[in-house]
């Protein structure tokens, strides 16, 4: 993995949160940071793509300390057009915040968790 | 559970008269002492960045519980906060009553139609859903001059808390 690799392409952030988009190989990843309630979802809902295409998408999401239902549903709705179009997405945290909903909502098929990058790369059959 | 009003007993209902006030600072466990059977209440105005406001105060005050059930109540509070600021009517006002088991979780708001779950789509409908999958127990109660939805959660029993 190259610093090049991981700098920033994209950057948005609000009151509390902040979310980063750049490319790693050929995955996009998505690293969302702080509190996504209510009043952050229809801004999310206007930075990710609406038409992903076949995509393969990580949202890394290890630094998120609050993700509420209106904001798993945003993400739920990228997972879900992903899969229709031959992408792919996964989760990447261990937070609390994040892994309690997906659990208790039971949204882990759409959007699978995993505790590293390289665990959700693994889960795609590709080498670290 | 169903979205009807189940009472399981306990200390205040937040319809009683209350102190209200607050523990002042002080140590862990005289937190945790302070904390039962006082009703904390939070008014709120109808701007959604209040949201993060009220979880900065659900996470002050019960600073003196698990980390597991402060995260839970956390959720459950913002989930049903967002829910009156979407569907209900000002005025606004959430409450936290630690009882010796449980923490009931209240939030008014004035609207007078019943708050219900519904289907998920792409505008929601996941919120009341994640209530009643970590709360003991959860309902409504209308009121004449609007209603409360509430929710209890276990916090003597890690399992029930499901950390």
């Amino acid at each position: 993995m190259t610093t090049d690799a991981l700098r920033p392409r994209q950057r948005f952030s609000g009151d509390g949160w902040s979310v980063d988009i750049h490319e790693d190989r050929d995955l996009e990843i998505h690293t969302l940071r702080g509190e996504f309630d209510f009043a952050v979802s229809a801004k999310l809902a206007e930075l990710l793509p609406a038409d992903p295409g076949a995509r393969r998408i990580v949202l890394d999401m290890a630094e998120v300390a609050y993700c509420d239902s209106s904001c798993l549903q945003i993400l739920l709705r990228l997972g879900t057009r992903l899969r229709e179009a031959g992408g792919r997405l996964a989760v990447v945290s261990t937070a609390h915040a994040v892994v309690r909903p997906i659990e208790l909502l039971g949204l882990g098929d759409v959007m699978p968790l995993h505790p590293s990058l390289a665990a959700a790369r693994a889960s795609w059959g590709e080498e670290t | 559970m169903t979205a009807s009003d189940i009472r399981v007993g306990g200390t205040g209902s937040g319809h009683e008269e209350g102190e209200g006030f607050s523990p002042g600072p002080g140590k862990a466990e005289e937190a945790d002492m302070n904390l039962r059977g006082i009703r904390h209440e939070l008014g709120i105005t109808a701007e959604l960045t209040e949201l993060a406001k009220v979880r900065h105060w659900v996470r002050t005050v019960l600073c003196g519980l698990p980390a597991n059930v402060v995260s839970t109540a956390v959720m459950v509070v913002d989930e049903l906060t967002s829910n009156a600021l979407r569907h209900g009517r000002a005025p606004y006002h959430v409450r936290l009553l630690p009882g010796a088991a449980k923490l009931r979780i209240e939030v008014d708001d004035g609207g007078g139609e019943s708050a219900r779950r519904r289907g998920p789509s792409d505008q929601g409908g996941r919120g009341l859903l994640l209530v009643e999958r970590c709360a003991a127990a959860w309902g409504q109660l209308r009121r004449p001059s609007g209603k409360t939805l509430w929710a209890e959660l276990a916090t003597d029993d890690p399992a029930g808390a499901r950390g």
